[in-house]
């Protein structure tokens, strides 16, 4: 059972060692404990992602996602069959983690950190080439983007699948 | 090294990639670009502590 928050109470903000509520952290998925006990700062601190925490009421962990840059690329493709885009990469940002805490799901947390990812990816692209935001999602979280997101399913046989938003606003 | 966390996007076969090239050349959906303005507004308003 999902406990209800006060939306006003919760901020953003860096993952530090110091940053409350990450031993307490639960999630269906061990992977998702574990990275953020054990991994998250260790990329951070070599720059490969950047974790990103929400808090509620200084000290409760509900959420947190990873970003780094990326590019979606192709595998070799002949030069006939290439079609119109002319490179072999989509620069991109990469969702490389996202989770809520089991407890404190449906408060609009992960709708959060995703217009925050929309939010950082959609300036970037104003000063760096940047065309999606993009993810593997977990098999049991395809509905919950479907459901609360635009973004699109590339779904493949006996690989993840991927997700993504366009950034580029028609004019 | 640690084991590698993030998860990465694997290069896609050529269907896939095509399927998404062409979407790419359609530009945003409406769906997409109401949802980006609101998460620049929400985004925007959200506090960035530090602890």
């Amino acid at each position: 059972m999902s406990e209800k928050i006060d939306f006003t109470k919760v901020k953003r903000a860096r993952l530090t060692k110091t940053t409350p509520g990450i031993a307490s952290f639960k999630n269906k998925e061990q992977s998702m404990v574990d990275f953020i006990q054990k991994e998250a700062l260790a990329d951070q601190e070599k720059k490969i992602g950047i974790t990103w925490v929400w808090i509620y009421d200084d000290k409760i962990l509900v959420g947190f996602i990873s970003l780094a840059m990326f590019s979606i690329d192709r595998k070799e493709i002949p030069s006939e069959k290439r079609g119109k885009y002319p490179y072999s990469t989509i620069p991109s940002l990469l969702i490389g983690q996202l989770a809520t805490h089991d407890e404190y799901e449906c408060n609009g947390i992960g709708t959060s950190m995703i217009n925050f990812a929309l939010s950082e990816a959609y300036k970037s692209s104003q000063t760096i080439g940047c065309r999606t935001v993009a993810l593997h999602p977990l098999e049991n979280a395809i509905k919950w983007y479907e459901d609360h997101t635009p973004f699109k399913l590339i779904k493949r046989k006996e690989k993840l699948d991927i997700m993504y938003f366009d950034l580029l606003t028609k004019s | 090294m640690h084991n590698m966390a993030l998860r990465e996007i694997q290069p896609l076969e050529e269907n896939d990639w095509n399927t998404l090239v062409d979407d790419l050349e359609k530009g945003q959906t409406k769906e997409q670009t109401a949802f980006l303005q609101e998460a620049l507004k929400h985004a925007e308003s959200m506090p960035t502590a530090e602890y």
